[in-house]
């Protein structure tokens, strides 16, 4: 077991819109060891986006908060540290990547300039000097030319130069911890394989620990050691890679499992898993899976499973395993 | 280097055809203000002499003015005046025009940029300081502002302010020119920036808003930036860019507002000659004026489409409707 | 660029098959929408106490707006303050400021909708063959709108009315004629992108004529933009016609005006009768403001998607 650098204790991150109150984080445990790659998995709306922005202290303050539990980063809780003090931490300790290279990237300003911006933030350096390693930034990340794109705009790159420059940009402070939110979904195929590598290679390079949001099970399979599946809000599956995708223990990750294309052997029919995703808030007491569970049984509507261990740190959170 | 060679002549491409498309504008500018005084009806030689004038006097008039030449011709001998700014001679004063406009031009000049930088500096900080503390007393306070600012008539609101500052409180001394002192200019101004100031003010707000929900936003702050620098840096310049285009229209209502603040407050501007000319019946200053006001107006919108790329990098030629 | 916006807009634009029990269905959203928002509520407000109060002027004034109550009552009657009597109080020649006001409501209201009429119908009527046609057509009436819209609003309209004789007719003329640009340039866009849709495509093949084609199709998805264009107008238009009136270039006197009044009044201002030219100040703000806000409320409401601009 190697140093936990990031643990993440009973998070809830609730939204207050004008038809109620959104708990769309309900209860999240998680943790991270320096330089693993966790994989976080779930349909869209189960509140893995929103987890990150909470580790990230970003949850817009007239929308919602963080209503209750600890992010623990390297012995500081997130959650109580005063605004300056996470200022210093966002984007030099821990840093994000977004889905949209497209609209995360500032239109009107250069690339140079926003690349640069974290090195005058975080390490006090002058333009020139921040320049300079912008430059060493870009190559690194594989941009070609960097010395020509210092002085160009996000409209003028593809779509996997723009994702290339937000990786440089997060990284530029060697962040102990990366949250990558999506960060292939917005791209081509061949482009996606890119990316993914260009993470990994740069993961074993800085020894950084990475956050991998998405909703695209081939990505984790690719590219994390482990694996947290997660549903309506809450963890309902934890494992290591293999143990995600040889021994699936939860209804719900056997389900995500079943609908991959290629997964089962050619000729066999895909399974399409019934229903959606509940509403935030929608459940009352029971598993936040029972409505769509196949194997749904009279306690699963009454009562609602913990997190536990299968052994060899393989939890899940289900009645019947 | 070639990326550089690309993105230089695609800009010298776009500042290129913007000049290229304003010259059908101004002929048609130069074609339209020729009609516009020659369908006077009756007789501009018997209206200036007036009902007195004998018959010889006037067809000499009608000579010296050459209106008894056909109305093409009238143009021609226009047009080519305008290219070689020669506007003919003031029908009363016997003054070339083009003088006539220049003698007037500083005071009216002074004016609109004043109005202006005081429309821009304080509009731009009232829409800030709206978006920033949005739903708040001063989010509120400031449109409410913004919104008499747009609907009140500027010269209701000019006489209020003379009344105030010159009569009750007798801080500035009062209007014309006076020693040419800047605070002769005080009230002028704001009388005529009010409404772009509102303008601007109500623009800025709503670009602000837009500009603080978008994803780019959200990144600067992942990246530790002080709200400050969010804002300052990343978040202006682009809520800037439909600010621009107020400045182009607020441009228009300032030079017809200049006619009205300069005969509220006295001042003895281009927008006065105007009026007097009028008055007078001289329609050659008529016609320049008008001229001259209308080629202002389209210079100053070229200047502001020429500044787009400067504020938007994204700016690609496409937009022949102009603010569409 | 038209054919690639058109097809952005199809899923969420096809009002173009409604029939009648759709277009009520779609007012009444429209008017709860409307209702909903209290900013364009206090503007339909003021817009129609105001307009009842012109079209009822003669019920709810006391005094004629043209008496001059001096040759009656002699000096006593000049310059009252506000009062039971005189509710905005009188002017030199002891006339009823509040009678004045009330019927100057009629002549700004009157050149407005006159005005607005004309530059709509012109406006309409070029920006949809501009749209239509495309090409040489185009690219004159393009052209006339930009060298239009080269002119300064208040000047270009007091060069037409400078030395022509005063009246009604004219102003409305005036106004009308440098007016219709804006509506043109919003039609011409809607009718580009309503152009390349596929139902205007049907009723193209099935035979219909060029002008059925933009009665029965293209005018129904315009009607939206330029009602929001014409309510924003009249703010405008109302404005200009004060501006005009108080430069003395408006309707001639004794005919009540708002901006005419104003600028009279404004000579007894140092003597302390601010009544004058304070209450018509007033009515001009109310009459604008109520425009403004009822044009936003529209805008908003007739699509909240869409944005219009502000008017000129």
């Amino acid at each position: 077991m190697g140093e936990i650098v990031l643990s993440v204790k009973g998070l809830k991150t609730y939204f207050y819109t004008k038809s109620g109150v959104v708990p769309a984080v309900d209860g999240l445990d998680l943790e991270l060891e320096r330089g693993e790659t966790l994989g976080i998995v779930g349909e869209s709306g189960c509140g893995k986006s929103t987890a990150a922005l909470s580790i990230m202290g970003l949850i817009p303050s007239t929308e919602g908060r963080v209503e209750q539990g600890e992010i623990l980063f390297k012995g500081r809780n997130l959650v109580t540290l005063p605004r300056v003090e996470m200022r210093k931490i966002r984007g030099r300790e821990i840093s994000m990547v977004f889905q949209e290279p497209m609209t995360s990237l500032n239109p009107v300003l250069t690339i140079g300039r926003q690349v640069a911006e974290v090195f005058v933030v975080h390490r006090g350096l002058n333009q020139r000097e921040a320049l300079k390693e912008t430059i060493k930034m870009l190559s690194l990340v594989g941009l070609p030319m960097p010395e020509l794109r210092l002085r160009e705009y996000s409209h003028q790159l593809s779509g996997g130069m723009r994702q290339r420059v937000m990786i440089a940009m997060a990284l530029a402070c060697k962040p102990d911890v990366l949250i990558a939110d999506e960060p292939t979904s917005a791209l081509d195929v061949t482009v996606q394989a890119q990316i993914l590598q260009l993470i990994n290679e740069l993961k074993e390079r800085l020894g950084t620990a990475i956050i991998l949001i998405t909703h695209d099970l081939g990505v984790v399979a690719e590219a994390a050691e482990k694996v947290l599946v997660m549903y309506a809000g809450k963890a309902v599956e934890y494992s290591d890679v293999n143990g995600i995708f040889d021994n699936p223990e939860h209804p719900y990750t056997k389900g995500l499992l079943a609908s991959i294309p290629g997964h089962k052997k050619h000729g066999q029919r895909l399974d399409v898993m019934e229903g959606s995703t509940p509403n935030p808030g929608d459940h009352s007491g029971g598993c936040r899976f029972y409505p769509r569970c196949r194997y749904a049984r009279g306690i699963c509507r009454t009562s609602e499973p913990e997190l536990f261990d299968l052994g060899g740190g393989h939890l899940c959170a289900c009645h019947f395993v | 280097m070639e990326a550089f060679y690309g993105r230089r002549s695609v800009l010298t491409n776009y500042v290129f055809r913007r000049l290229l498309a304003v010259i059908p504008v101004i002929v048609g500018v130069i074609a339209v203000v020729f009609i516009l005084t020659s369908i006077v009806p009756g007789d501009p030689a018997r209206l200036m002499v007036g009902q007195r004038g004998d018959p010889a006097t006037i067809q000499k008039l009608r000579e010296d003015l050459g209106l008894n030449r056909p109305l093409w011709q009238q143009f021609i001998d226009f047009f080519k005046g305008v290219v070689t700014l020669d506007l003919g001679r003031s029908y009363r004063t016997r003054m070339p025009v083009i003088q006539a406009i220049a003698e007037r031009l500083p005071i009216t000049a002074r004016l609109a940029l004043a109005s202006m930088a005081l429309a821009v500096t304080s509009g731009v900080t009232l829409g800030m300081v709206a978006a920033l503390k949005q739903n708040s007393m001063l989010d509120y306070g400031s449109m409410i502002a913004a919104l008499i600012g747009i609907s009140a008539p500027s010269f209701w609101v000019g006489i209020m302010l003379v009344v105030l500052f010159c009569v009750q409180l007798r801080w500035i001394p009062g209007t014309g020119t006076g020693d040419g002192s800047w605070i002769y200019l005080v009230l002028p101004a704001l009388t005529l920036g009010m409404r772009p100031a509102a303008l601007i003010a109500r623009l800025t707000r709503s670009g602000m808003l837009e500009v603080l929900g978008q994803d780019y936003i959200r990144t600067a702050r992942s990246k530790g930036l002080t709200e400050k620098a969010v804002i300052i840096g990343h978040a202006l310049k682009n809520a800037m860019i439909p600010v621009i285009t107020v400045v182009g229209t607020g441009m228009a209502e300032m030079l017809g507002g200049a006619i009205v603040v300069e005969k509220l407050f006295s001042l003895p501007g281009v927008g006065r000659l105007g009026i007097e000319a009028i008055l007078n019946r001289d329609f050659a200053i008529i016609r320049g004026q008008v001229l001259f006001m209308a080629l202002i107006f389209v210079v100053t919108n070229l200047l502001v489409d020429l500044s787009y790329p400067l504020f938007d990098p994204r700016i690609k030629y496409g937009r022949t409707w102009r603010r569409e | 660029m038209p054919a690639e916006r058109a097809k952005g807009m199809v899923p969420d634009n096809n009002r173009g098959d409604r029939s009648e029990g759709k277009v009520c269905s779609l007012w009444r959203d429209v008017w709860e929408r409307l209702k909903q928002n209290k900013a364009a509520i206090a503007g339909l407000f003021l817009v129609a106490v105001i307009t009842l109060a012109a079209v009822f002027a003669p019920l709810i004034t006391k005094y004629d707006p043209g008496v001059q109550l001096v040759w009656t009552q002699g000096p006593d009657a000049q310059l009252v303050p506000p009062g039971t009597d005189h509710w905005f109080g009188t002017d030199i020649y002891g006339r009823d400021i509040y009678s004045r006001v009330v019927y100057g409501a009629r002549v700004s209201l009157q050149i407005g909708v006159a005005s607005t009429i004309i530059s709509v119908v012109i406006g309409v009527i070029l920006g949809a063959m501009a749209g239509y046609y495309g090409g040489l057509v185009d690219d004159i009436i393009s052209w006339l709108t930009n060298v239009i819209f080269a002119f300064p609003f208040l000047l270009f309209v007091l060069a037409l009315v400078a030395y022509l004789p005063p009246g009604l007719p004219l102003m409305y003329a005036a106004i009308g004629i440098v007016n219709w640009a804006g509506v043109a340039r919003i039609v011409r866009g809607q009718v580009l992108s309503a152009r390349e849709k596929e139902y205007v495509e049907a009723a193209t093949v099935v035979g219909g004529s060029d002008v059925r084609v933009i009665v029965k199709h293209i005018l129904p998805n315009i009607l939206a933009p330029v009602i929001v264009q014409a309510t924003l107008g009249m703010g405008s238009i109302i404005m200009l016609e004060s501006s005009l009136s108080f430069l003395g270039f408006g309707i001639q006197p004794p005919t009540p005006s708002w901006g005419y009044e104003i600028d009279q009044g404004r000579q007894y201002l140092l003597a302390g009768a601010w009544w004058w030219s304070a209450f018509p100040g007033f009515a001009i703000m109310a009459l604008v403001l109520g425009f403004n806000l009822l044009g936003d409320g529209l805008r908003d409401a007739l699509d909240p998607k869409q944005n219009v601009g502000e008017g000129r």
